[in-house]
């Protein structure tokens, strides 16, 4: 019990500006749309060799989930906006760089840029959850940071 | 870092926003989309032999039609019929006015669709379809009397959209639940009906300012002065019902003319406390000498009529009294509300 008020009295001593909320299921949906757009990064790295049509159907499934979880924020005035914005926008664009790379045959270029975006998009989703404002959703007019 | 304040939206805010709607139904297209793709992707890739049910809907998309044996596949139904009817209950929550609003009808208006979904997912013949429609009508109309027209309307579609779903025709499912809740919406936000009948029958500003230009001089002062009371009655009694919360607002004035006004106030008082009710002097004035105006604000005993009460007043035929006079406040609303004027106030300071 003690320790649990020490973990609860953590972000109050450290003064750690948390910004995601914990209503409306915000926060695990942002670590759910965090761990998607990871396994999508990995996914679709070169080194993996793994098929065009596997990272389409893995690229899908994320934009699905990001979709339900959007339909879900609209709807039930749930706080899920940011991870559905998040999830259908990267894995749509990393699909798209991924099939530059089908295309284009040996070069691995766009799987690269790909995984770059990806890296650049979980930095900023981690940078999210623990540290500053949440730009992207300012950006769509989003109230979904507050506590 | 220093954060920006920000005002806390209300769920009724959220939601009461017509682009949501929009947004909802195109990204209801995308999802539908994305779902053929992956469907698309997985029957080309991958040898589903072990899950049968799933590759032949994959085989035949979003218009497959095929025997109902499998649990899979009447979830998948379901779902829809839910995603289908959602928009149609918000609707309904946002168009429906707060007293007459019935949050489990809003929930029925979804959970019925399903509902219906299943019906014609274990009845799949044709026959039994129309004696299924017939069910589930008489069931729905028979277990609750329905208030308002328009709920019935929202059940109709319910039950539309649920046998859409049970009877694979979702092209019309999708375009009925899209059409049918803009269609609800716009009626609601432009007050189709009441817009109508209040543009042909109010009188214009034009028709007013008319009225008032033909008036006499003498007729417009009577006019004022009756306006004027009747203002100055109705926030008596606004002030009388906030002195005492709870109680109900007087309803209704009595206006004496009088000879001599401290003689009149002890023959009123004691008359209204012998008649019964709640009767509070409000003001006294005197235009002319030697006539008073006495202003009671009140309400009526339970199967009283004001005739009987100005019978009572006037039964001793007092030279005092000149004319007593009933007024009844019911239905009217103060131009000036006290309420807003307190508040003004407040702001300003």
């Amino acid at each position: 019990m003690e320790a649990i008020n020490k973990l609860a009295a953590l972000p109050e001593r450290f003064n750690i500006p948390i910004n995601v909320g914990t209503a409306g299921g915000d926060l695990p949906t942002r670590y759910f749309a965090t761990a998607a757009v990871l396994l999508l990064t990995i996914v679709i790295a070169p080194p993996l060799k793994l098929a065009y049509s596997t990272v389409k159907i893995f690229s899908l499934l994320a934009s699905m989930s990001g979709t339900i979880l959007l339909m879900a924020g609209l709807v039930f005035s749930q706080r899920t906006h940011y991870a559905g914005v998040m999830l259908i926008l990267t894995s749509l664009l990393m699909l798209w760089l991924a099939s530059l790379t089908s295309e284009s045959g040996a070069s691995t270029w766009w799987a690269w840029l790909a995984v770059l975006i990806g890296l650049i998009v979980l930095g900023l989703m981690a940078q999210n959850l623990f540290t500053k404002r949440c730009g992207i959703n300012k950006l769509f007019g989003i109230q979904s940071c507050s506590r | 870092m220093s954060e920006p304040e920000r005002k806390e939206q209300t769920p009724n805010d959220l939601q009461a926003h017509p682009g949501r709607l929009v947004a909802y139904f195109a990204l209801l297209f995308f999802f539908i989309s994305q779902t053929s793709f992956l469907l698309e992707e997985l029957g080309a890739n991958y040898d589903l032999q072990q899950f049968t049910r799933i590759k032949e809907i994959i085989e035949s998309g979003f218009t497959f039609s095929m025997a109902f044996e499998s649990l899979f596949e009447t979830f998948f139904l379901l779902l829809l019929s839910f995603i289908f009817t959602l928009p149609i209950a918000w609707v309904y929550t946002l168009t429906k006015d707060e007293e007459n609003f019935d949050s489990s009808l809003a929930q029925t208006v979804v959970v019925l669709a399903m509902v219906v979904t299943g019906v014609m997912v274990v009845i799949s013949d044709v026959t039994a379809r129309a004696f299924a429609l017939a069910g589930v009508v008489a069931a729905v109309r028979f277990r609750n009397t329905l208030q308002d027209t328009k709920d019935a309307v929202y059940i109709f579609i319910a039950v539309a959209i649920g046998m859409g779903c049970g009877t694979h025709v979702y092209h019309i499912t999708v375009w009925l639940s899209v059409i049918m809740s803009l269609t609800m919406y716009l009626l609601w936000k432009y007050k189709f009906g009441v817009s109508l009948r209040s543009v042909a029958k109010a009188p214009g500003k034009k028709d007013v300012q008319k009225i008032y230009a033909q008036a006499s001089g003498e007729a417009l002062q009577h006019l004022e002065r009756e306006l004027e009371q009747q203002v100055r009655l109705l926030q008596w009694a606004q002030m009388h019902r906030d002195d005492e919360k709870g109680k109900k607002k007087p309803n209704a004035a009595l206006i004496v003319e009088s000879s001599d006004a401290y003689a009149a106030i002890e023959q009123v008082d004691k008359a209204l406390d012998a008649y019964g009710g709640k009767w509070q002097l409000a003001n006294i004035s005197s235009e002319t000498p030697g006539r008073s105006t006495l202003e009671y604000v009140g309400r009526l005993p339970k199967e009283s009529t004001p005739g009987t009460l100005i019978d009572a007043i006037q039964q001793n035929k007092s030279a005092v009294i000149i004319e007593v006079s009933f007024r009844s406040l019911k239905g009217l609303k103060s131009p000036v509300s006290l309420d807003k004027k307190s508040n003004q106030a407040e702001e300003g300071d």
